[in-house]
Order: structure tokens, then sequence, then C-alpha cells
């Protein structure tokens, strides 16, 4: 079961892209066609209230994403017409702060990167290239991965940071930082830094069998596994999972195949449960009660349920 | 079946072009630029070179218009620099020989911008120029026949009436914004006149569909393309597209009575097609110019479904539909996020949402399709809520009593809200622990246990003294962030940042280093503090100050009843025995716990956290590591540990809950978590003078050179110890020397200050309650 909570009035003119709470759950983004994003205050009663309009695109705006809050209140947003901008508010008033125009077609997705590795962003574009953009000395320094995709790029996503102690070497360290990418290659690619600004091609996942729409990785610290979830446009979730980056050996298991496009997939906050949402309007829950055994716990059923909140 | 796909034709010729012009069945295209007249075949499949106009390096002097009549299709009339409209025969593949000099009109005073041929009549084509005049010609006569003008601003287009009913109409578009209706026979003043644009318009293009065409699209800077419906005197806006950039030409699709296309003179290389209906997401997209696209001209007819463009890179591209990109299918429908807390989804989901079978036939450019937007809360009982993650943080008993008293009392918590299994999984480690030997080496802190029971405690004291002092913050945020740093700073210094300190020599206290054994800051030794503290035997004149209204609380509390100074030495005996009983006997259980521990328990603790670990629960995972105390990492790797409770750590944020974590921080053995309580912490010094602020360690304030800490009654500077001063006026001095001046006088020492820097204490009233309490510094 799923309990409509609030409905919130954003005011969009066309379709909402993507909707994203920052840090707290106290504040929403949202972005949508009409070139707007708008930030709204969430109280805990459900209540909402716009606080901001950030105008700056100059086409539909397909996604964003709030960078950590030890950066404070920064947000990242991506859009069609082939500029991702960095938002951030300063003494009450949100500003651009960046503009990154080096894509040469619409940015389909951006995210930001853990935290601990600093203020960074990585967005991916129909020109089949990712771009990673570090703020370093007060300077958002570009980094680009070239034909990360044939045919497009359309979804990027960060693996969670972790530490790694080895034998040899007794100090924790950080791994490197990963990167997962979908594109219309039907492939999910996995990018790893190696050495400053050198992004190389760690493991191509193949299994889906036209293009990939979404990607997301399990920002879970907690769990030694990695996990990642795919959806396309052949109607398949399938959850990737390894135990041992380095090792490169990635299990796929189908979670189950919809009866329509599968547009979105959305980690909870520990990883366990997945939020999915495809072309027929639903968004469903689903939960690995058992290892490897993944059960739908609930649904948003189009009935006329939202019609009466 | 397969059918194979037609590719887009590209030829490449090496010169800008500026516009091109097709003949009414798209059979032949003219491509016009500053060096270049060309004449293409129109296939399938590739251009023809039919003709080049343009003998040797003849000058051109072409000036952005080319128009193909219609009718005649060996005519073409090109615009020039020099204000005139060369007329072009293509049999004889040269202006001049249609005539020697009449083809040339010399009528405007500037550049000519638009040349456009009538639709019906053959002999007719009007220029418009920059300096806002429009001319009609006659080509069978040698002078212009007619003369309109309404304004001083450069033409930017002309279109003649598509159709027969206003086949004597054409429109024109200039550099104010507005748009005019002209009939050829009149010329004194426009028939319909309305404003696009606030600024400068483009382009215009009549709708050629019969059943609208009274609809008109103009393409400005302002990056709008509107449609109008010009049938009504004062037209009105029907529809309007936002796009990406400033609208350098529109044309609308034939065989589609809502799509535009249109592309732009600035910043953006691509052709976009629209639905007016749905007006900012483009229907279609085409991005083979390298260079800004110039101008386009599309099939009509059975053909329609491709198209011709130009541009500055010296491309002519046949586009065809199916080769579009289609930004829709990159548009994501529904949004979807899962919220930062464990249990609120946010999605937005169209709003004619619900008839899937209705959507797959609709139209999805049908119309604006706004989303509604959701929270919502998935009820589940394996999906923990936040209201009770809230519940178990605020509750649990992490440190304090034995093992099995916390287990008990979490086990409580647990079930008051309905948590069987949780509460089932903490007896039974209380009953594993006591079997063994893992919950032996639990970090040990009695004062610190004593905040734990009573946070609010804490809340209200802080309130208490914020309300005396600077204002009234009822910041929620504000008050915990501050109870945060206050539980912060009042715990133990950790063994790692001491010994930091100790290293780094760029920390400053004073005019000596901080003399952190002395100080006795760090490991178990809080309690002595407040011994070292209360031997400083301070006079009770003053007030037990506070040093700058951080730290030591417990000091405080300690200095008030010495009897408790009593027991807390005597629970360091205490724990110094039972540690050293730890230390006997390593491996055996406490008396009384039974006498046969047969069978090794300890499997069964991990695979209870392995198992709440699995289910997301690192609130457990993090409790019951933090209640057993550091031997479990004998039995989970000590990264796992870190891992659960740092990921614990950032829900209690997420959740606003820093009393928590502040304490886990606190009271975590992990070095590395309790470094966090290090994190973002410094001191800066204020300048009472100047009144700046400074990170620096120096003594003296880098600006004005005085001396912070000056004596104001032996005028000497506060050296080594401690450094006292009035909180209102700010002077102070040394410890001795103040509290000398207070036992005789409530004033302050300084002449010319009327601070009464020692209110009169009501007998009764407990002193660190009293609204002014000196500060107390270490220097």
């Amino acid at each position: 079961m799923v309990s409509i909570s609030a409905r919130i009035e954003t005011g969009h003119r066309d379709i909402v892209h993507d909707a994203q709470m920052n840090y707290y759950g106290t504040r929403l983004a949202t972005c949508s066609s009409d070139h707007l994003v708008k930030i709204f205050e969430v109280k805990p009663n459900g209540q909402s209230y716009p606080m901001a309009e950030l105008v700056g695109h100059d086409g539909p705006v397909w996604q964003i994403n709030w960078a950590h809050p030890k950066y404070d209140n920064v947000l990242a947003s991506c859009s069609h017409d082939r500029k991702a901008i960095v938002w951030k508010e300063i003494n009450g008033k949100w500003q651009k702060v960046y503009e990154y125009n080096q894509h040469d077609a619409s940015i389909n997705s951006i995210a930001w990167a853990p935290h601990q590795f600093g203020l960074i962003f990585a967005c991916c574009s129909t020109d089949n290239s990712i771009s990673i953009i570090e703020f370093q000395q007060d300077i958002w320094k570009p980094t680009k991965i070239f034909n990360a995709h044939d045919q497009g790029c359309n979804a990027i996503s960060w693996a969670p940071a972790k530490t790694s102690k080895s034998l040899i070497d007794p100090q924790e360290r950080m791994e490197p930082k990963r990167l997962v990418s979908a594109g219309n290659d039907r492939l999910v690619k996995i990018w790893k830094e190696e050495g400053p600004d050198n992004w190389v091609l760690e493991v191509e996942l193949e299994g889906h069998n036209d293009w990939v729409r979404d990607v997301a990785w399990a920002q879970s610290e907690s769990q030694t596994l990695s996990t990642i979830a795919s959806c396309g446009l052949d109607k398949r979730v399938i959850i990737w999972r390894c135990a041992d980056l380095n090792e490169k050996k990635w299990t796929s298991r189908v979670l189950t195949v919809f009866d329509e496009v599968v547009w979105h997939v959305s980690w909870s906050l520990c990883a366990t449960v997945l939020a999915i949402s495809g072309a027929d309007n639903k968004v469903s829950l689903w939960q690995e009660r058992l290892p490897n055994e993944w059960s739908k716990i609930s649904d948003t059923d189009d009935d006329s349920r939202y019609d009466k909140v | 079946m397969n059918v194979r796909k037609k590719r887009n034709v590209v030829l490449h010729l090496h010169e800008p072009i500026d516009a091109l012009c097709a003949t009414r069945s798209h059979s032949m295209v003219a491509v016009a630029g500053r060096n270049i007249l060309k004449v293409f075949g129109l296939k399938d499949d590739r251009f023809e070179p039919k003709l080049d106009l343009r003998k040797s390096k003849q000058k051109l002097f072409f000036s952005g218009s080319v128009s193909w009549s219609p009718l005649k299709e060996n005519w073409i009339a090109s615009s020039s620099t020099t204000g005139t409209v060369n007329l072009w025969d293509l049999e004889t593949q040269n202006y001049v020989s249609l005539s020697h000099n009449e083809p040339h009109f010399r009528s405007h005073k500037a550049v000519t911008t638009k040349v456009c041929f009538h639709e019906f009549n053959e002999n007719l084509l009007v220029s418009g120029s920059k300096d806002g005049t429009i001319w009609l010609y006659d080509t069978r006569l040698a002078e212009p026949v007619q003369f309109f003008s309404a304004s001083q601003e450069s033409i930017r287009d002309i279109q003649f009436g598509l159709d027969s009913a206003m086949e004597d109409l054409f429109v024109v578009a200039d550099d104010s914004g507005s748009v005019r209706f002209w009939d050829i026979k009149k010329g004194d003043r426009p028939l319909r006149e309305f404003r696009a644009s606030p600024t400068i318009v483009f382009s215009v293009a009549l709708n050629p569909q019969g059943d609208s065409k009274s609809l008109i699209a103009t393409g400005g800077r302002d990056k709008f393309i509107r449609v109008w419906d010009w049938s009504k005197v004062n037209p009105d806006i029907c529809y309007s597209v936002e796009t990406m950039a400033s609208v350098g030409r529109v044309v609308w699709c034939p065989d589609n009575n809502w799509h535009v296309a249109s592309c732009f003179n600035m910043t953006d290389n691509s052709i976009h097609i629209w639905d007016i209906r749905r007006p900012y997401l483009p229907y279609a997209a085409f991005n083979d110019h390298n260079q800004l696209c110039t101008d386009i001209s599309w099939s009509k007819g059975s053909s329609a479904d491709k198209f011709v463009s130009c541009g500055k890179d010296g491309l002519l591209v046949l586009h065809y539909m199916e080769n579009a990109h289609r930004p829709i299918q990159y548009a994501n429908n529904v949004a979807l996020d899962y919220g930062s807390t464990c249990d609120e989804v946010v999605f937005a989901v169209p709003s004619r949402m619900g008839f899937p079978m209705d959507r797959r036939s609709n139209d999805p450019f049908g119309r604006k399709q706004p989303s509604f937007l959701y929270t919502a809360n998935p009820k589940d009982p394996f999906i923990a809520t936040s209201q009770n993650i809230v519940f178990l943080a605020k509750n649990y008993k992490l440190l304090g009593d034995s093992v099995e008293e916390l287990c008990d009392h979490n086990a409580i918590i647990a079930e008051q809200i309905g948590e069987e299994h949780v509460a089932y999984t903490w007896r039974m480690i209380g009953l594993l622990c006591t079997q063994s030997d893992i919950a032996s080496n639990r970090p040990k802190l009695k004062s610190d246990s004593h905040q734990h029971h009573s946070p609010s405690a804490d809340l209200k004291k802080d309130d208490h003294r914020r309300s005396g002092g600077v204002g009234q913050s009822s910041d929620e945020e504000d008050r915990l962030n501050s109870v945060n740093n206050e539980l912060l700073l009042t715990g133990t210094i950790p063994q790692s940042v001491q010994q930091s300190l100790a290293t780094s020599a760029d920390f400053f206290f004073g005019l000596s280093e901080l003399n952190l054994d002395g100080l006795m800051f760090g490991g178990s030794n809080e309690m002595m503090i407040s011994r070292s503290c209360s031997r400083l035997s301070l006079v009770s004149s003053v007030d037990i100050m506070k040093l700058k209204e951080e730290a030591f609380d417990s000091l405080d509390e300690a200095d008030e009843d010495s009897d408790q100074e009593e027991e807390l030495l005597d629970d360091l005996d205490d724990e110094n025995q039972e540690s050293n009983r730890d230390k006997d006997n390593e491996i055996s259980v406490y008396p009384g716990a039974g006498t046969l521990p047969t069978w090794d328990s300890l499997p069964m603790l991990k695979t209870a956290l392995e198992y709440y670990s699995n289910r997301g629960d690192v609130q457990t995972c993090a409790s019951i590591c933090l209640v057993i105390g550091e031997k479990i990492t004998k039995l989970i790797p000590e990264n796992q540990v870190e891992l659960w409770i740092f990921s614990y750590l950032e829900i209690l944020e997420r959740l606003n809950l820093w009393n928590t974590s502040a304490l886990i921080i606190k009271l975590c053995y992990r070095p590395r978590i309790n470094q966090l309580s290090n994190e973002s912490t410094f001191v800066k010094i204020y300048c009472k003078k100047c009144k700046t602020t400074s990170m620096s360690a120096s003594p003296k304030c880098r600006k004005c050179k005085q001396n912070y800490y000056l004596c104001c009654i032996c005028e000497a500077i506060v050296k080594i110890g401690i450094w006292v001063e009035c909180p209102d006026c700010g002077h102070g001095g040394h410890q001795f020397h103040i509290e000398q001046w207070f036992s005789k006088f409530n004033h302050c020492p300084v002449a010319m200050c009327n601070c009464e820097c020692r209110p009169i204490i009501n007998k009764g009233m407990k002193r660190d309650a009293s609204g002014s309490s000196f500060k107390r510094l270490l220097v």
C-alpha cells in the first residue's frame, strides 16, 4: 500500500520530468518541460510553499540533483538546451553559479558525486559523451569521456564512496571514483577513474535488448555488495550485483518484465527498496525480502484515487 | 517488413549559404550566399548540380534573400546589397540576358533584405529594404509600381498570401516587432497591423492549410514563436512556443496543421519542429548543421516528409522526418524520487494519467501535460517509517548500564512501537552477551551517561541561557545546532585529537602551548578534569565561569557537590578493578552467569547483525554494535561496523536528530567516527578594539596590534593560566586580580567603564543560574 500524503501544486505548465528531495527532506526541487526549475519548502505536515523559480534554461529541463548539504544549498540541473547549470542559494537568493555548455546535444542526466570526493558532478548527453566536472580552487574543471555510448547516453549514476583496506597497505584508502552509465547502445557501462582526469571503461554489462533508459547505483555504504538497477525500452528491470568491484564479476538478474516501457528506477536511502516507474505512469516499489528474491510491495495504481486527494 | 531508411542527404558547398528557395514542385532548389548562387535538382537521394549562376569571380552583391517564381520555373529573384533586385533567367543562366538594364530595379536607398514573388501573378514581386521601404514591381515594367512604408525599421520578412482569397495580400515583419498586412493596391496604409514581439521579428509564415489559413506564425529575437489568428481586427496569440534561442526562420510544415519548423540565428545550430499545442518540448529536432542554419524549405504535397535546409557551414541538407531526433523519447513522464528519509516517495505523473489505453492512441503533443506532484508513504511492515526511527533513536540507551540492562531497556523501547522482532533481538543479545566476554570491553564514561539520560534537561538549560542572553531565537534548528555544538564540545576530546593537537604546532593557545597533560583532556579522564578544576579553588565571590560558554558544564556540576566527585573517584576505582579482572581471566565468563558455556553463541549474534544489515536496518545494526562495544570488531570486520555507524549517522542527520548523532559520535569507540566531531571545529578570536575576527593563534590582533589579553588591573599580559572577563563590557584580567577586585567592588575595574560587572546575587539563588557570569578563557 502506498498512502498519498500530499499533493503539491507545482504550477509547472507542462510535464514535470524530475522531482528531488534535498538531504533533509525539507525542500523539493522540480523541473519541467516548461524550462523552469522550481524549489518548494516542504513542512513536516506535508504542506509546501514555493520558494524559488530558477530561470536560465532554454529547453525542457530533464533532471535535477541536490548536492550534499556540506556544500550549502547547491542544485544542478540539465536540459535539452545542452546546458548544465549549477545553482546556489546565496543569502537566500538562488543564483546561477556555473553553466556548462560543452555538449553538442541534449544533456539527459546529471548527478553529484558522493560528497566524500568533493564537489563534483557528472552529466551525460545525447552526443555520446559524459562529462565530469570538478570544483577545485574556485574553478570548475571539466573532464570528458568521449564516445561513451553509441547513439547517446541516457543516464548516469555514481558509485557510493567506499573505503578499502588492502593487506599490503594497512592504510585505509578511498576506492577510486566509479560511474555507471546507460545508453542507446543497449549497454550499461561502468567507468573508473584511474589517475587524475583519466576515466577508463571498467565493465560493459550486456543484458538489455533495447535502449537503456535509466540506471541507478544503490547508494548504500553499509552493504558490501555493489548493486545497480537498470531499466529500458525492453520493459525490463535488471539488478546487477557484484561482490568485489575489482574482480569485475557482475551477475545480472531480471527483476521482472513489465507491460510497458520502464523509464525510471530509484533506490531508497538504505538501498533496500527500489522504486520503478514506467510509461504506464505507475510507480511500484520492490523490496528484496530474501536474497535475490524481489517482491512488489506496493503499487500506485492508476485508479481515480489521485483525484480524491 | 524492413523498409530501408531514407538517409539525410548532405552536400558540402564550402561557402556560407544565407538563403535557399525551391520551386513549387520541389524539384529544384536554389541556394544563395555572398559568393554563391547555384541551382540543384532535388532527388530523393542526392542533389544534382544544375546551374552555377555566378560567372567567374563576378560580384553578386547578394544580401540574404532569394525567391523562386512560383509560376515561372525559370525565374529567380535575389536581393542585393546595392538596394536592387536581381531577376535571373535560368534558361539563359544570366540576369543580364533578360534585358540589359531593365531587371535591375534600384529603388531602395539601402540594402534589399527580402524579395518575394506573388503567388498567383507571375509578373509581380515585392522587395523590402533596410530603410523600411517596400516596393512592388512588375517585371514587365522598368519602374516599381507601388510603394509601401509605415516605419523606418528594417524589413525582415515578407510573404505573399498563399490563398486565392488573399492573393493580393502580403505580410511584412520588421525590426520594431510589428507585423503588417498590406494590399498591393493600397499603398497608403496597412490593412492590419499588430505588435508581435517587443523586439525584432525575423520571420513570418502564413499557414498554408486551407482550414487554418488565418493563422500566422512569427519568430523573433525574444526566442518565441507565436501563432496569431489574424482574421480578427486585433489579432491575439493562439499559441506561443518558447524556444532555445533567437528564432531566425519559421516555416509551417505543410502536412500538419500544428507543426512549425524553426531554425535559430544565434547560438543554436539545430532545426526544431514544434507542435504549437505543446510549446516547450520540440516535436522533432535535426542536428545536421555544424553552424547556424539559415533557411528551411519544405516539400509540399505527397512528399511532405522531407525538407531542405542550408547553413553558414556551407551544407545543403535534405532531411527526412524519419531521421529526426525526438526529444519526447528522452522525456521522463513520471518524476520519481525516493525521499531522503526511509519512507517517503515523491512522484509526479502527467495530469491525464489513468487511461493507458487512451494514452496510446492520444497524441502526446495534443496539449500541454502539466503533472500532478504527490508525496506518498509506502505502508509496509518491512519498511521502517521515519517516525519509528526517530522514536528509537531518541529512546535507545546505548551506554551507561550493563549490557543486559541496556538490551532490556532497548527491547522495551522497541516493543512500544510494535517492533516485536527487534525487541526479541535485543533480548537475545542481552542473553548472549552474558554468556560471552564480547561486551566486556565497553567504553565506560559514567559522566556521559548522565547527559544521555536527560537530553531534555540539556535543552532546557540551553534555552534558559539563550533567552537570558542575546536573543530569543526560537528557531528549532538553530537551537538543536547549538545543543549539538555543546554536546560535541563538552565531550571528551578523543585520543586522536589530543595527538593531533600535540603534534601540530600551528595551533597556539596563548603564550604557551596548551599543556594537554596538565589539563587532563582525553581518554577516560574526564573526572580528572573536574577534579583538577575543582582544585583550582575558585573563590566563591566569582561565579564559576564558563570556558567560552561551551565546555565544562560537567565541571559546574562536579564543583557543586563534591559528594559526586567522591562517587566518581569510587567509580574509577571500581572500573580499574573491573578491568583488571577482565584482564586476568580473558576467556572466562562472569561469575554467576552459568558455568557451562559449551556452545559458541557468537555466530548467532553475527547472523542477527547480518540479517538486519541485509534488511537495510542500519539503526539496529549500529545500535547493537554500540551497545556491545569494541569487541564486536572481533566478530564483524571493523570496516563493516564503521559503515553501519556512518550510515546510521547519515540517517540521523537527515532526520535532524543532531543530539543523538552527536552523542554517537562522542561515544563511539572507532576513532574514525570519533574524529567526526573535530571536523569543521575551529576557534576564532575576536578583537574587542577593532572588532575583527582572526583565525591566527597569535595573542596580538593582526590589525590593531593590540594584545588581546591585557590584565586591566596590573596591565601586564596574561601569559599562562586563566583569563577572566566580564561578558558585558569585555574587561578582564588575571583570575587572581579579578577575584580580588570583585571581593571588594561590584563595578568594573576599568575607569570610565560604568559596567556593573558583578550583579548582586540574591541569596538562595543558584550561582550558575545567574544572568551574568564571568567568562573564563584558557590562555
